[in-house]
């Protein structure tokens, strides 16, 4: 790899090139740039030289706002002293631009999570200054933390409560003050009028929170409120132990089966760290403790007094955060641990309070180890060569995030955002650092890959995606030579699989020929022969007379744009000749028969397949009639396009959205007998996650209708109308709403059903790589639509989950029901 | 919503850009409204051979896609360039401007707008020559787009033919 751009240019991950001059120096360090804050000594002396009065008032802000923004960068000498002259700043001009000063406050704490320790140093600078203003600013925060508990947002709850933990140490609020909103997060763990604790989902995410919070409030308390911080470690001990115990087989959200059990469940994990931290005297050394220069400042300020904290009480289960672990994918010095964890920790909270802008956050990502004390974390993009920077021997920014990234992509149950999310992150990552990040992912993605047939297979399908559209942003360049190796591997092995999977998803989104000049000659087995194009069933060479008789005045009238009805009178007029066979199955012969061209009519594209099915919907919905009619439409549908997956899945998609075919004729068609032996195959899951998903955007669309139909009617106007509710149409919409309600349960029964008795049977898998996929899916299936499958668990428990069935298959489903409750 | 409730320090990818439809009936504030509703988008950049295929893929990397209608050439009826996603829901348009906006497709960035929705006719380009505008006037050679802009391919095409009469006169031996 070629470095040499590297080495002559600005050091890499600096920050904007702003920030350097030419020869890659600190342009702030040199005193024609300094700001006028920035002068030594404490001193508003600076601001009338730097900001003439008669600047307009926005301008002003503008530049408060960017001051506030960037103080604190960087570890650097001088940040006491930008600190204190900002606090002088705004402390002089706050009453001007309150509103300026305070947003933009509330929103570096919120978007900057790892500069925690600079805002809340400068937070505490105001409050020594003035404790009015100090007593607004944490006011204000402590009604951002309530409003985020409403809404169940825990990204921003986290960041918020790290904030009140360290704000404890510039004297703002006293340690009592956030004793007593941890112990809010405790209240409902521990058990109404005893002194044991309940474990339940919803008390993962709050003794999450109050975890995380101890490792930035066990400094503060330790000193002043020790019993407090020995009694909060206590019960959140107390509760993991708890957790563990009840958890300790369920391997339902294990992401890699060959890593420690400790590593599954991020809380016993966490739980190792506080006690590292507690036994060194909850130093934390990760980050500079900017607070630690203004003690004194601080001895004397005044502490506020915030009202009590409660906790959401018609939240809905789903709503709240599922604690899932860092996976480890890289090497790491295991005394490393905890910096390694509070540093993640940073990383993951900023890839989540930035997720609405993937490129920024790339570019703050890139910056939070400027904030690191000196010896905790190397980057590669300072050493001379990248081997130099050994992840075994000390930790490697750059991997750190490399990992969280990854972690994130593989969370388990369901992942936090779209997987395009992460994909499109790292696509940034690496636009942002051309010469590092590339081998950073590949040196992630190929230690994963040497673990594949450990991983989840949800996990296995996540990655693949991740692969294939990262890697087309990229002209397709990858290192397929090292994985030639696989060629040769068995079909249906995972690595075998996993590779065939991201080529067909290459292919997708370019073409095949494109990805043909791409491969190796040792990989070319591995990508079909020809291009994908439909199957046609009824090719002169093998028919007979009369079906081609058929087949050809079908042809024709379809091609003349004949109407359905037409169709319909020509088949009619042709099998009603063919006497030697029954009603029946002319009719099927029929069906398949107008299947095969309608289809063919729209092969040619999405958009020709939507036309051609909407031009025949009546003969369709009239030879779709009954279960199995409906079941035949759509393996005529699988055989047309046995080659051109997406097609296939598509064309089903659209089968359904125009109700030629149920969701229960979907799951028949995935489940059918003839994919056993193909159970590693993708798109089989991809259209039934498809059509579940599809049902649960009808309800939720009916849903809205509903609540829009309650609301009295208003004029056209939009203003006055006769205030009253259609209530025919109410009931209507409640109808259909019930009827889709039903539907949803009947498809998640039904495919649960239909995994059961496949796994629980000799002829439902091929071999034991056929049960594993088939077993894996199983998995994923009960753990994506959890919430479903608890609403349907009376069901489920008597006619699926029978004393009959294997305890294996039973595991499953009690280990997913148990990360719901 | 008060102002306070919508500011970040680091601008939001799914909030409306400067795109406007030159065709729009509407006032600006109703384009606003349109948008904030909205679950098409406005899809740009795209080369003349990609196919709806290519773009459900990448495109439903963000949500359920509900159709998608490309863009053609007003007088040849074939890809000009752009076309419209349209989403079940505004979510998914959003969550596509965050996550799908700015990344590749056939080696192309893509570029999305959020849009009002489509309406018939508004598939066809605009451009003189049946394409779109920007094809008219492009004076970069494009591969992906038909080569290089109309204006500058009919100086191209005279410059060319000019050469091959100077060719032509030219006494051969």
């Amino acid at each position: 790899m070629d470095f040499s751009g590297r080495l002559g240019g600005r050091p890499r991950g600096r920050g904007p090139r702003g920030d350097v001059d030419e020869f890659g120096r600190d342009r702030r360090s040199r005193p024609h740039n300094r700001k006028p804050y920035e002068r030594p000594g404490r001193g508003g002396r600076g601001h009338s030289a730097g900001i003439p009065i008669q600047d307009e008032s926005r301008d002003i802000e503008k530049r408060l706002s960017s001051l506030i923004i960037k103080v604190g960068d960087k570890n650097l000498p001088t940040m006491q002293n930008n600190l204190d002259a900002l606090s002088v700043v705004l402390e002089k001009d706050y009453v001007k631009h309150e509103a300026t000063v305070m947003k933009t406050i509330r929103q570096c704490i919120l978007e900057l999570p790892w500069k925690v320790s600079v805002y809340t140093t400068l937070v505490g600078l105001l409050n020594a200054k003035n404790s009015e203003t100090g007593k607004r600013v944490v006011a204000m925060m402590h009604g951002v933390l309530k409003k985020n508990l409403e809404a169940g947002d825990w990204a921003s709850v986290k960041v918020l409560m790290r904030f009140f933990a360290l704000l404890v140490n510039t004297n703002a609020i006293a340690p009592g003050t956030l004793v007593a909103m941890l112990d809010a997060f405790l209240q409902p763990v521990i058990e109404a009028g005893g002194s044991g604790v309940v474990v339940s989902a919803r008390n993962n995410c709050f003794v999450y929170i109050v975890m995380s919070t101890l490792l930035w409030a066990g400094g503060a308390l330790k000193e002043t409120a020790a019993a407090d911080l020995e009694r909060i470690s206590a019960i959140v001990g107390k509760y993991v132990e708890q957790l563990s115990e009840s958890s300790k087989n369920n391997t339902i959200t294990t992401v890699l089966h060959d890593a420690p059990a400790n590593g599954t469940n991020v809380l016993p994990y966490l739980l190792d760290v506080l006690q590292a931290m507690a036994s060194s005297n909850w130093e934390v050394s990760i980050v500079v403790a900017a607070y630690e220069p203004f003690l004194n400042d601080f001895s004397s300020a005044t502490s506020h007094e915030l009202p009590l904290l409660e906790m959401p009480v018609d939240l809905a289960p789903s709503k709240y955060y599922t604690p899932s672990q860092l996976v480890q994918l890289v090497p790491s010095p295991a005394e490393q641990a905890v910096n390694k964890y509070l540093l993640q920790d940073f990383i993951s909270d900023t890839v989540m309070q930035l997720e609405g802008n993937r490129k920024d956050c790339a570019k703050y990502l890139m910056q939070i180890h400027e904030l690191c004390n000196e010896g905790v974390v190397t980057t590669i993009t300072s050493q001379a060569s990248p081997d130099e920077a050994d992840p075994q021997s000390a930790l490697v920014f750059e991997y750190l995030v490399s990992e969280v990234l990854f972690s994130f992509l593989l969370q388990l149950p369901t992942g936090l955002y779209r997987e395009m999310y992460y994909t499109s992150l790292a696509i940034e990552l690496r636009k942002a650092e051309p010469q590092i990040y590339p081998a950073v992912f590949s040196t992630t993605v190929e230690n994963v890959f040497e673990r594949l047939v450990n991983m989840d297979v949800e996990c296995l399908n996540r990655l693949s995606n991740w692969l294939a559209v990262y890697i087309s942003n990229f002209g397709f360049q990858w290192d397929w030579d090292k994985w030639e190796a696989v060629a040769e591997d068995e079909a249906g092995t995972p690595k075998r699989c996993f590779l065939e999977e991201t080529l067909l998803k290459i292919i997708r989104l370019s073409y095949l020929d494109r990805v043909k000049q791409l491969l190796p000659e040792s990989c070319q087995t591995l990508i079909p022969a020809r291009v994908p194009t439909q199957n046609f069933k009824f090719t002169v060479q093998a028919m007979d007379e009369r079906t081609r008789a058929v087949s050809v005045a079908v042809g024709v009238c379809l091609k003349n744009k004949g109407t359905a009805d037409q169709a319909l009178a020509i088949l009619d007029e042709h099998y009603t000749q063919w006497t030697d066979v029954d009603d029946a199955a002319r009719r099927s012969l029929a069906r398949e028969m107008l299947v095969e061209h309608v289809l063919l009519l729209g092969s040619k594209t999405f958009s020709h397949m939507l036309s051609a099915i909407e031009r025949f919907l009546p003969a369709l919905q009239k030879f779709g009639d009954t279960a199995e009619a409906k079941l035949q439409i759509a393996k005529v549908t699988e055989d047309f396009w046995l080659r051109n997956h997406q097609f296939f899945a598509i064309t089903i998609d659209k089968l359904f959205n125009y109700r030629v075919i149920d969701p229960s004729t979907i799951v028949e068609l995935v489940f059918d007998a003839s994919h056993v032996g193909k159970w590693h195959r993708f798109h089989y899951w991809e259209i039934l996650q498809n059509t579940v998903n599809k049902v649960n955007i009808r309800i939720a669309q009916l849903q809205d209708r509903l609540e829009a139909a309650r609301q009295p009617a208003a004029g056209d106007d939009g203003l006055a109308g006769d205030g009253m509710v259609d209530t025919e149409a109410v009931g209507q919409i409640e109808a259909s709403l019930a009827q889709m309600v039903q539907e949803q349960r009947d498809v998640v029964v039904l495919a649960i059903q239909r995994f059961v008795q496949l796994l629980g049977s000799e002829q439902g898998t091929a071999s034991a790589v056929d049960r594993a996929w088939l077993m894996g899916r199983f998995k994923e299936f009960v753990r994506s639509y959890r919430y479903q499958v608890a609403e349907a668990a009376t069901t489920l428990e008597n006619i699926v989950f029978t004393p009959d069935v294997s305890d294996e298959l039973r595991q499953v489903y009690t280990d997913v029901r148990a990360i719901t409750l | 919503m008060p102002e306070t409730e919508t500011f970040t320090i680091v601008p939001r990818l799914d909030r409306p850009s400067t795109y406007k439809d030159h065709q729009y009936q509407g006032t600006q504030s109703q384009w606003q409204t349109d948008l904030q509703k909205s679950s098409t988008l406005y899809v740009g950049n795209l080369s003349f051979y990609t196919t709806e295929e290519q773009l459900y893929e990448i495109f439903s990397k963000a949500g359920e896609v509900k159709r998608i209608i490309m863009g053609l050439d007003r007088h040849q009826k074939t890809p000009c360039g752009f076309c419209f996603v349209e989403y079940y829901t505004h979510e998914s348009a959003l969550e596509c401007m965050k996550y799908v906006n700015g990344t590749k497709l056939d080696d192309r960035v893509i570029r999305t707008d959020l849009d009002p929705g489509f309406k018939e006719g508004r598939q066809f380009g605009r451009g003189k020559s049946g394409g779109q505008v920007r094809d008219e006037y492009r004076q970069e050679y494009d591969e992906g787009r038909g080569g290089w802009g109309h204006i500058r391919a009919k100086q191209e095409g005279d410059a060319s033919s000019q050469q091959d009469d100077d060719m032509a006169d030219t006494p051969q031996d």
